[in-house]
């Protein structure tokens, strides 16, 4: 049943649309209603503090524009851009245009041609989730930018926590920091990069995955410029070691770390033995799987993980209401989004994922979720909640 | 007497924009959902593509007597219809509880051309269940007026039919009421429950200060109904101005007052009456002062038949200390410019307090 109570996942147009707000000095317009744009562009100041940066235009279309099929606006449209000097024009997908047929894909190809300017369509159907917006936003922009290495390769890319992930700063800034000991960065996605930095993108000797909606332009990458990729998320400090051991490491390093976090680690293994609550995630893959991992491997202790997107293997999937539905009753835990926690009343300081319903201060200096400081966090949270009748 | 017109058609108001646009205009949905949120017991279900879902679910939130869902439609839905399905979501709605739906098929089902309508038609409600249907498209270049008159005409004229009993209570409708003292008055933005719309119905006086009621009031009133229309003390933005510019300059009718016209009566009566001297005979004598001290006239002499509690009390509230009071007529000597006799039964035949001020002020200007 279609039917959305709650929430749902975002779809590919507005991820689109957000990844590519991010950019700098490319313009973004929308041929559609401006009703889409309007709520767009208001959702970006949840995501981060680069809205304002946008340069993100709608022209509006109208009854008359649906019924004959008339294209006037976006040709004009673009016209009024390109003397704005952007570095590149994207016009985004739409739904009315897909409902109708319109080729924006040919439109942009007539307009690049008149303009002699990079003016792109990424395409997105209409049943796309957002996770698919995400990796054909990537997959496009490398496709099209990337053309050549222009210096030696070296250092490392990171290639993942999309800026409409939860908390992206936070972890994209740890993982760089702890990478940053063996290697330094060549290419940060959740920076504020411009069309010149994704250039450099061949550039880099491995690319660091992080979300899999990247996975697949990372496999491009490796055809077409043989830079070998990684897909780490490191939750929790097994697996943080591990990853870090992967990408070569100092063994000192690991071993400072070890002995510094040693005692928490047993005694919140001692607290789950102890107090043994249930604990349930539902998040998307990269979280999921991240938070089992975690608590099999340092704690061996089993938790419910569900996944909130489709097509990923041993893992369960349910849609937002399905979850909340039927974790109604629930007495443990919840590792979610927003929206899940505050439907079923738990405690939101268990934030994890998108989407959200509140605003958020987005920042880089929060508390990352990832790496050694992200499974301190974690244990903190959840120490203090499971002692707090003690 | 003022001018009386008929709205026969609302003139649509284009929506203006350059090629491009960087702080749009909002969609008809969001006005609607936020409006939608006055009725505590309305719930609603929007029917469109992901960014509809998804962002309607950030403007309403479902309680225990709303439910608030949203219908997302694929491209299967579009290419093969899905009127199936939304009459099993409707059915499922109801079976949840909710008792007044109103089904909101946003753009892509009305570019689809999917009749929805349709579906309404195949449901078998209960005695105490309502649907609703309005159509929120955002390619149409209404102005946001127009779809919430929309709203409010398919709200209170597609509530299930009841015999009405017209009383004469007066129906008030603003979003920030100003009038709050007065008896027998139900004020619309206080109706929290769909069933008491029908309170508004039985109504034979309409206070409207908002041109987005008009179209819904005039629906359901008949010819012995009165629609006053008074915007004089909002603080009108352009876009309201020019509206109801369209809804007044439309055809006459008999039961439509616009209070403005009456603003002018009103200046006419304070020029023609300022520096003289004015006694007034009538035994509502003490109001007709207080009202003409309001447009800063005072009376010099005011003969009433008698003087009970409720006169003395507005005698009381005169500013003029040099006010004689006589309470018959050959008592004193009238030395006065104007001598202003009205029959006060005429204007107490009014109920609405507009309207008495508007019958006054006629009788005013008949006696100068």
């Amino acid at each position: 049943m279609p039917l959305v109570k709650h929430t749902c996942i975002l779809g590919a147009r507005s991820a689109i649309y957000q990844n590519l707000s991010h950019i700098k000095n490319i313009a973004i317009i929308d041929f559609s209603t401006m009703g889409h744009h309007v709520y767009n562009r208001g959702f970006l100041s949840r995501l981060s503090n680069f809205d304002e940066n946008a340069n993100a235009y709608t022209t509006h279309i109208s009854q008359t524009d649906i019924s004959l099929g008339d294209t006037t606006k976006i040709y004009k449209g673009v016209e009024e851009l390109v003397k704005k000097d952007y570095d590149a024009i994207f016009i985004m997908p739409s739904s009315i245009a897909s409902v109708i047929g319109l080729d924006l894909q040919s439109i942009a190809l007539d307009l690049s041609q008149i303009h002699k300017k990079a003016i792109l369509h990424v395409n997105a159907g209409l049943n796309d989730d957002y996770y698919q917006g995400n990796e054909t936003f990537l997959y496009e922009i490398v496709k099209n930018f990337c053309i050549d290495i222009t210096s030696q390769k070296e250092g490392f890319n990171l290639l993942g926590n999309f800026i409409n992930e939860y908390n992206f700063y936070a972890d994209s800034n740890e993982i760089k920091k702890i990478l940053s000991l063996t290697s330094s960065p060549n290419f940060i996605l959740s920076d504020e990069n411009s069309i010149k930095d994704f250039q450099k993108i061949p550039n880099a000797k491995i690319n660091i995955v992080t979300s899999f909606e990247a996975l697949k332009t990372a496999k491009f990458l490796e055809k077409k410029f043989k830079t070998p990729y990684m897909y780490l998320r490191p939750y929790g400090f097994k697996n943080t070691s591990e990853a870090l051991k992967k990408v070569n490491t100092k063994q000192d390093y690991l071993d400072k770390m070890h002995k510094l976090y040693k005692n928490n680690l047993i005694q919140m293994k001692n607290i789950l033995l102890h107090v043994k609550p249930e604990i349930s995630v539902f998040a998307k893959y990269d979280i999921a799987k991240g938070f089992h991992d975690f608590f099999k491997n340092d704690f061996k202790y089993d938790i419910e993980t569900i996944c909130e997107n489709k097509k990923q293997e041993n893992f369960i999937y349910m849609n937002y209401d399905e979850y909340i539905q039927s974790h109604q009753n629930f007495k443990g835990i919840i590792f979610s989004c927003d929206t899940v926690l505050k439907a079923l009343g738990k405690n939101r300081a268990f934030e994890i994922d998108n989407p959200t319903r509140g605003w958020k201060m987005v920042n880089p200096l929060s508390l990352p979720l990832v790496g050694f400081k992200g499974a301190m966090n974690i244990i903190k949270l959840l120490s203090d909640e499971l002692l707090k009748d003690m | 007497m003022s001018k009386i017109f008929k709205i026969k058609n609302i003139k649509k108001t284009k929506i203006l924009s350059e090629n491009i646009v960087e702080f749009a205009e909002h969609c008809p949905m969001d006005f609607i959902l936020e409006n939608s949120l006055y009725f505590k017991d309305l719930s609603t279900l929007v029917i469109g593509t992901n960014e509809c879902t998804f962002y309607s679910r950030l403007i309403v939130k479902s309680t225990d007597k709303a439910l608030h869902y949203a219908y997302m439609l694929d491209d299967r839905d579009i290419i093969f219809g899905c009127n199936d399905k939304i009459i099993t979501c409707i059915k499922q709605m109801l079976n949840e509880g909710a008792k007044n739906i109103i089904i909101l098929p946003t753009c892509i089902p009305n570019v689809a051309g999917l009749n929805i309508d349709e579906c309404i038609e195949q449901i078998d409600i209960k005695d105490d269940e309502n649907l609703f249907f309005l159509s929120i498209p955002h390619f149409k270049n209404l102005s946001t007026l127009d779809d919430i008159s929309n709203y409010y005409d398919v709200i209170i004229n597609n509530y299930k039919k009841t015999t009405i009993k017209k009383t004469n209570n007066i129906a008030f409708y603003a979003h920030n009421p100003k009038i709050t003292c007065i008896d027998n008055v139900i004020q619309f933005d206080k109706i929290q429950n769909i069933k008491d719309l029908s309170n508004i119905k039985e109504c034979k006086y309409h206070l409207v200060f908002s041109p987005i009621y008009v179209k819904a009031i005039q629906n359901f009133c008949n010819e012995n109904d009165k629609i006053f229309v008074n915007m004089s003390c909002l603080n009108m933005n352009d876009i309201e101005q020019k509206y109801l510019d369209t809804l007044i300059k439309a055809e006459e009718s008999l039961n439509i007052f616009y209070v403005e016209k009456n603003l002018k009566n009103e200046n006419e009566v304070a020029n023609k009456l300022s520096n003289k001297n004015i006694a007034i005979i009538s035994n509502g004598a003490d109001e007709i002062a207080l009202y003409l001290e309001s447009l800063g006239i005072y009376t010099k002499i005011i003969c009433l038949n008698e003087i009970n509690e409720r006169k003395k009390i507005n005698l009381k509230k005169i500013k003029n200390r040099d006010l004689q009071i006589a309470l018959k007529e050959e008592n004193f000597e009238l030395d006065c410019d104007i001598v202003l006799k009205i029959d006060f039964s005429k204007i107490k035949e009014e109920i609405c307090p507009i309207a008495k001020i508007n019958r006054l002020n006629q009788m005013i200007l008949e006696k100068i």
